[in-house]
């Protein structure tokens, strides 16, 4: 009989010392190796951050860094202000530049959610089925996660939270349940609405069966109504305050990665997800609110991810991770024990999971080459070149601290101008030098442009009379007006 | 049926299901036939844990979405993403929250009945 009560340290304390068998060891070892290959494989084949909201996080990292003043402001105008505390630390690595630290970190992000999987996954069917998730979670760079390609930061790191809270939930820890939904919520709050979400659809279930369950759990089950009724209160305020999300047009997006799971390459997955949730229920027959709360979990990402499918298309490719979340549980759960089924000796099974996951590895690196050799390569024009980052860094070592730098919005290239530069930095829809004629010629300005996409008219360099070419090469051209 | 009952039906489940891996991984152009490979041990499993009802518990969790894709809202073209996705959310969420009332009214949750089964293997924790 296992005591209501667990003490943490004794919880811990199982961890570091888990009677691990040799092919325990040799599952996690071979999933841990396929989670750090690919994910390192994003910054071993990047020379330069892919994904447009990468700009957006290192311009607001470092403007915090290099002026605490503006920090307040920088972090309650951001929809992500947990994100720039996890960020913070990557200041400390030395050597190396901004746009190189966000590709560390996304990929720290990435790992860390592998290994946050693993945990789960241990906790809900030991150490076979953690190196199952691991695994399955590894695989999913790319192809199946929109977070290398978008450079969202604030997502990828939010799932290792939104993992710790069922983790948490299922080891009985109140407090961890409420820190990891706190987590969630400064990180990304829309991943925080998804638990808030779940949590409300599983409120009256949880309620109805409260004195079936556990004390323990009914403790948490408690807290978490209370929490749910204060972010409700939370949201409400936060949505009314910044009302203008509510204006966003509906775009009918379709997701790639949410057919993945149901068409492509992780429809086994899915399935085998299925057989999960309904030996899950028989497993937790006799303590229901789990069942409920992955359950709710479940539907609610399943709605989002197929959002498309459902008559709205908005967000979906981005909503689709929460999905994969669930999926890759279930599926590593039922996986290790089917797999003992079929082979009885334990060397067979960990033969079986090292030919598949090894073959499945190989096939998502060579996916996921190509894909970083279609940023790399500079006539692809995905992300920034070589020319127009010397050109930023020719305005930082020039032109006057504080001077305003003004450029068109043919690209999002430009939004790396304030990030790399910290100067002030205008987008502007006409062209630039014209602006600054017409709005701002007392005030000055310098114009950049990146001639990928853009041409530098030729009077501006005919005309020196009127206007000067300070910093030209083959990607930018840096105009003022005299 | 004879012969349906002395097998371990929770065993062939199992080779169904990693043939199902095996056959959508390998050939990836047929996954139909891994979809058929993977109802058939689906089928068997459900077969050998009949008499356990405790799935039926995730009903409301499969049927409801599935209702959902096959019948998706109307909603007006003009309104804003995020009004159309809390309105559908909203939608599906009542009708599941129903459901779900209608059958845990049937449904009474148990202990499981079997230890030699899919669900046989506990963590040690």
């Amino acid at each position: 009989m296992v005591s209501a009560v667990k003490k943490p340290y004794k919880e811990y304390d199982m961890l570091i010392r888990m009677k691990a068998t040799w092919d325990e060891i040799i599952l996690l070892a071979a999933s841990i190796i396929l989670l750090l290959a690919l994910a390192c494989q994003y910054p071993a084949s990047t020379t330069f951050p892919i994904g447009g909201d990468a700009a957006a996080y290192v311009g607001k990292m470092t403007t915090i860094l290099h002026y605490p003043l503006r920090a307040i402001g920088v972090i309650t105008s951001s929809w992500y202000p947990g994100m720039f505390a996890l960020f913070a630390p990557a200041a400390l690595l030395p050597f190396i530049d901004w746009p190189t630290r966000f590709t560390l970190w996304m990929t720290l992000g990435q790992i860390i959610t592998g290994l946050m999987m693993g945990l789960l996954c241990y906790r809900i069917g030991g150490l076979k089925s953690a190196a199952a998730g691991i695994a399955v979670w590894a695989l999913t760079p790319i192809v199946l996660t929109p977070f290398y390609e978008d450079g969202t930061l604030a997502q990828l790191w939010s799932l290792p939270w939104v993992i710790l809270f069922f983790e948490r939930y299922l080891s009985g820890s109140t407090i961890g349940v409420l820190i990891a939904l706190l987590l969630v919520t400064l990180t990304h709050p829309i991943s925080g609405l998804v638990l808030f979400i779940t949590i409300t659809l599983a409120a009256v279930p949880l309620w109805n069966i409260r004195l079936q369950i556990s004390a323990q759990s009914r403790s948490i089950v408690h807290y978490l109504l209370i929490v749910c009724g204060l972010m409700t209160i939370c949201l409400i305020t936060i949505f009314t305050l910044r009302s203008a999300v509510f204006s966003i047009e509906a775009k009918n997006e379709h997701s790639a990665y949410a057919q993945e799971l149901s068409q492509g390459s992780f429809l086994p997955w899915s399935l085998l997800a299925l057989v999960g949730y309904i030996s899950l229920a028989r497993k937790y027959a006799s303590s229901p609110d789990k069942i409920i709360l992955f359950g709710s979990f479940t539907f609610i990402s399943f709605l989002l991810a197929f959002n498309d499918l459902l008559g709205v298309g908005f967000w979906t490719p981005r909503l689709a991770s929460y999905l994969l979340l669930a999926v890759i549980m279930g599926a590593a759960y039922i996986l290790p024990i089917a797999g003992e089924q079929v082979w009885k000796k334990q060397w067979l099974y960990v033969v079986f999971f090292l030919l598949l996951f090894s073959s499945l590895g190989s096939g998502v690196w060579r996916e996921n080459s190509a894909r970083y050799n279609y940023y790399e390569s500079p006539s692809r024009y995905g992300r920034l070149l070589r020319g127009e980052r010397s050109a930023i860094t020719w305005l930082q070592a020039n032109v006057p601290t504080g001077s305003q730098i003004y450029s068109s919005m043919e690209n999002r290239n430009t939004e790396w101008i304030s990030a790399l530069s910290t100067l002030p930095w205008t987008p502007i829809t006409s062209d630039p030098v014209q602006h600054i004629i017409n709005t701002s010629k007392n005030v000055g300005g310098y114009a950049i442009y990146f001639t990928h996409r853009e041409n530098l008219p030729t009077e501006y360099v005919t005309d020196t009379i009127h206007y000067r070419v300070l910093y030209h090469n083959d990607a930018a051209a840096v105009v003022q007006v005299l | 049926m004879k012969f349906l009952s002395a097998i371990h039906k929770d065993t062939v489940a199992s080779w169904f299901f990693l043939a199902t891996i095996l056959v959508c991984f390998v050939l990836p152009r047929t996954k139909q036939y891994g979809v058929g490979l993977f109802t058939i041990g689906l089928m068997l499993y459900m077969l050998e844990h009949r008499k356990n009802n405790s799935y039926i518990a995730l009903l409301p969790y499969i049927s409801v979405p599935l209702l959902a894709i096959l019948l998706p809202l109307k909603l007006p073209p003009t309104w804003p993403g995020l009004v159309r996705l809390t309105v559908m959310i909203a939608c599906w969420n009542l009708l599941f929250v129903v459901f779900r009332e209608i059958v845990s009214a049937i449904y009474k949750f148990k202990k499981p009945a079997s230890s030699h089964s899919l669900n046989s293997y506990e963590p040690d924790l």
